[in-house]
């Protein structure tokens, strides 16, 4: 049975039976795994108390083809994100990561770019001294980037001419329709000058330089519907993450 | 007997084989014990109720631990299920009353405030409330509960306080990781 070691990120950890956990992983070298951790929720485990969502580990486990659960054998931790788990915004934000990621069809394969999109993203949310939602819209576009559905935001994408004031945004197309180009009955959404704007900056600007962006709550209403469908539609089965449900329960 | 390994294998923990086995242990016991058995059960669903004030499980309401005399009345300890009262219980060091949320927060799982005993706490708290102790468990969701409820309690001017987090007594220091260290760190006291 050969043992893989890999690095990972917890998107979920579920109790299982009186004292393991189920923990479905993102790593490094094999995309998404799952695996049991026996004996993970006793109170002096090998493994401590890591085995938590959102941390970054360095695990080794007990690779076998056609087995969907994978044994865990050894957890070390390599990154918490203290910051992150001492304030109740920047977990929920933090688990909607976990909850998106683990809601893509990734596969087995290992995705290096996804990897890092995640862990850079989980210590932004960690760093900033500003609200971090921009960081996780901005994940949301950047995820579907990597994933193959791009979303355009500059010229129509079927004849290319220039675009200006409210524009229409074609889900199927991925990117802005002029009128010419509308296809009848498409699944579209109208977006505002100010709406199109932020999201060119979430797409095109570092995330560490967001905070500022969508100052009103009315732009961000804009802009989270746009994602929430665009996402929706491009991925099969897609629902609302509870973890942004959960966040909308706790703001006042 | 097939009917009752498919309800005994509705338990948890309990597969069908487990079913099987135990079905075919109740064949052997004399039948005054099955049925002293079969008795408890009903007994738990008919007389076990949830207490009006901390939401303990009791047969009387209030729960004991609420019209005991003998109890603190200005600490509340917080904690996620009665079975953390009981092992808090189990140590016999603390002698105040208790507040049982029924579960704890879980952006995970989509469990918001509304799901949990909250408010029924917010309104127990008085001007005799002198502590409320953070109970709940020391991983994402407890954490959470935990940061939930001091956003809600500070204001109040009430102190607050946490169980410590760390160590297991027994362990061994060069094993643990580096969470439960760190957390063994900030949590250390004057000796």
């Amino acid at each position: 049975m050969p043992q893989q070691k890999t690095e990972v990120i917890v998107l979920r950890s579920v109790n299982y039976s009186e004292t393991s956990k189920i923990l479905t992983l993102y790593s490094r070298a094999c995309g998404k795994v799952s695996v049991i951790a026996k004996g993970a929720r006793n109170i002096k485990n090998r493994f401590g108390g890591i085995l938590e969502p959102a941390n970054y580990l360095e695990i080794v486990f007990y690779a076998r083809e056609n087995r969907e659960l994978q044994f865990l054998n050894q957890a070390e931790l390599i990154e918490s994100f203290p910051g992150t788990k001492s304030n109740l915004e920047k977990t929920a934000l933090a688990m909607a990561v976990c909850e998106l990621l683990d809601r893509l069809e990734t596969g087995q394969e290992p995705n290096p770019l996804l990897f890092r999109l995640q862990l850079s993203v989980l210590r932004h949310i960690n760093d900033t001294e500003e609200s971090a939602h921009n960081i996780f819209r901005a994940f949301q576009i950047h995820i579907s980037d990597i994933m193959g559905f791009r979303p355009h935001f500059d010229n129509c994408v079927g004849c290319r001419c220039s675009l200006f004031g409210k524009v229409d945004f074609d889900l199927a197309a991925g990117g802005l329709v002029c009128a010419a180009c509308k296809v009848p009955d498409a699944a579209e959404i109208r977006l505002s000058n100010d709406a199109l704007e932020s999201l060119r900056k979430l797409q095109r600007v570092h995330i560490s330089k967001l905070s500022g962006l969508l100052p009103s709550k009315t732009l961000q209403r804009q802009v989270d519907d746009f994602l929430k469908y665009y996402l929706r539609y491009h991925v099969e089965g897609f629902r609302e993450l509870k973890s942004l449900q959960f966040l909308a329960s706790i703001s006042p | 007997m097939e009917r009752a390994i498919s309800e005994l294998s509705k338990l948890p923990g309990i597969g069908r084989k487990s079913a099987q086995r135990l079905v075919f242990y109740l064949l052997k016991r004399p039948e005054h014990e099955v049925r002293t058995l079969a008795e408890a059960i009903v007994a738990v669903k008919e007389n076990i109720l949830f207490c009006s004030v901390c939401f303990n499980i009791t047969e009387t309401d209030p729960c004991q631990v609420c019209t005991s005399e003998k109890r603190d009345r200005e600490f509340i300890c917080v904690v996620e299920e009665a079975n953390d009262m009981l092992a808090i219980e189990r140590t016999g060091e603390y002698k105040g009353l208790y507040h049982v949320l029924g579960g704890a927060l879980s952006p995970l799982e989509g469990i918001g405030p509304e799901d949990l005993r909250i408010k029924e706490l917010l309104r127990r708290l008085s001007n005799d409330t002198r502590e409320v102790i953070i109970a709940t468990n020391p991983n994402t969701e407890g954490e959470a509960t935990a940061l939930y409820l001091e956003k809600l309690i500070k204001p109040l001017e009430i102190k607050m306080t946490r169980i410590a987090r760390g160590l297991p007594v027994g362990s061994n220091l060069e094993y643990a990781d580096e969470m439960t260290l760190t957390r063994a760190l900030e949590g250390r006291v004057v000796i």
